[in-house]
């Protein structure tokens, strides 16, 4: 009787495959870290632009820990940075839930060196103004000026109509006028 | 210049600045440790809840026990009363059924043919052969049972019953006797030992049934008759298992 010898002494280097789970699981922390490089830098910017505090870093962090334990129904929706943006900017809007941000954020910033670089002041004024505006001509006027957003898309991220948002819009550009001392429109 | 302009440049400049501060691999790691972490906390206060509830509902039931249903298996007590003569209480198993007739016969029923009787007051019904005793003590009467030729009797043995001085001798009715009397509570025709005041019917025995007797001497000089019997199909050895837990769980109110 005889054994046959693998040849050459070689041994398999091939791993089981993945079972579905496993492979869906991956499949679906891959597809939300894609997700959360590509978006995490403008909801951070986002929730500057709607608090102005060091907390948006905090605020950007909340949306998307809310994104990630939904993300397998999330990342089925026609547009899943959508929903991360219109949670962003609620959180960023809502008084409470930005104080419960900025105590976190405050308690964090003892072991953390937390760096915010400082904007022109021009521009830091154009946002301390957008913050002073009503909450939805706020928000409008961010996502509309931050992602670059039409009115179609600002109107579906902010879960109400496009002709809403056209007035939201008007309305906070004809107040930040005036706070600005600037033109509306350009003159012909 | 114009407010689109300002917007404008004051988002390019929010987008820069925002893009030099975020660091988006430490974030996405930082997310995942703050998930994680607060999953445990969720966990930590469900647990610690569930340990206070159920602290608390051991306490309250500590202090606020409440009646537990009878068990299947556990006797039920049912404290039975006779007015003129000696109340008792005994246990009363489950199944069975419990018949009082005129305050001077608790007969305790099983499903499965044993039975239970306690009687007083009884006269004997004497024959030309076995007389009636001539003094009405519970050793007497014993021994006027023991004497019935009709019958085939152990030895009448004294012993105690809830405390009492009692007789006991186990009876069936001698094979060829025969029964030709109606008795409370039987249907088959019978030998009649018994009369007790107030039941039309005497009480006696019925061929191819065996029992056992207690005659219990009370201290008011009354005497107090046990009798457990069965069906004929009931041999002795199961009737005085089946009546035992009553006879054991016995016990007498005052005796004059």
């Amino acid at each position: 009787m005889s054994v046959t010898e693998p040849l050459s002494g070689e041994t398999s280097t091939w791993e089981d495959p993945p079972s579905r789970a496993q492979a869906r699981r991956l499949r679906t922390a891959q597809s939300f870290e894609v997700f959360y490089t590509s978006e995490f830098p403008s909801l951070v910017a986002l929730a500057r632009a709607l608090t102005g505090s060091a907390a948006a870093e905090d605020i950007a962090q909340e949306a998307m820990i809310a994104t990630y334990r939904r993300w397998r129904e999330i990342e089925q929706y026609e547009q899943p940075a959508a929903w991360v943006r219109r949670v962003c900017a609620n959180l960023s809007t809502s008084l409470i839930r930005r104080r419960a941000a900025e105590a976190r954020a405050l308690l964090r910033a003892g072991g953390l060196r937390h760096v915010q670089t400082d904007l022109p002041r021009e521009d830091e004024e154009f946002w301390v103004e957008v913050r002073r505006l009503p909450r939805r001509q706020a928000q409008s006027l961010s996502l509309h000026y931050i992602y670059d957003m039409q009115v179609s898309d600002i109107a579906l991220t902010l879960g109400c109509s496009a002709s809403s948002v056209k007035a939201h819009l008007v309305r906070g550009r004809a107040a930040l006028s005036v706070r600005l001392g600037v033109a509306e429109e350009d003159r012909p | 210049m114009t407010v689109e302009l300002r917007a404008r440049s004051a988002a390019d400049a929010l987008r820069d600045a925002t893009r030099q501060d975020v660091d988006v691999r430490a974030g996405l790691a930082q997310m995942r440790r703050r998930n994680t972490r607060r999953i445990g906390v969720y966990v930590a206060v469900a647990t610690a809840a569930a340990v206070i509830l159920g602290l608390a509902v051991l306490t309250w039931t500590t202090w606020h026990p409440r009646a537990s249903a009878p068990i299947t298996n556990q006797p039920t007590v049912v404290r039975t009363s006779f007015p003129l003569a000696v109340p008792f209480v005994a246990v009363r198993p489950d199944g069975w059924t419990q018949i009082v007739k005129r305050d001077v016969l608790v007969v305790l029923n099983s499903p499965n043919g044993p039975f239970l009787a306690v009687f007083i007051d009884a006269t004997p019904l004497p024959t030309a052969g076995s007389p009636a005793p001539t003094t009405l003590t519970a050793r007497s009467f014993a021994g006027w049972i023991a004497a019935r030729q009709e019958l085939v009797p152990t030895t009448v043995v004294q012993t105690k019953l809830a405390g009492l001085p009692a007789w006991q001798v186990d009876v069936k009715l001698r094979a060829g006797v025969p029964a030709t009397a109606t008795c409370d509570g039987v249907t088959d025709k019978c030998l009649p030992l018994f009369r007790v005041a107030g039941i039309t019917d005497p009480l006696g025995v019925v061929p191819g049934s065996a029992g056992r007797v207690y005659v219990v001497q009370l201290s008011n000089g009354r005497v107090l008759f046990v009798a457990a019997g069965g069906s004929t199909r009931n041999r002795l050895p199961e009737v005085l298992a089946a009546v035992q837990p009553i006879i054991d769980s016995l016990s007498f109110g005052a005796t004059g």
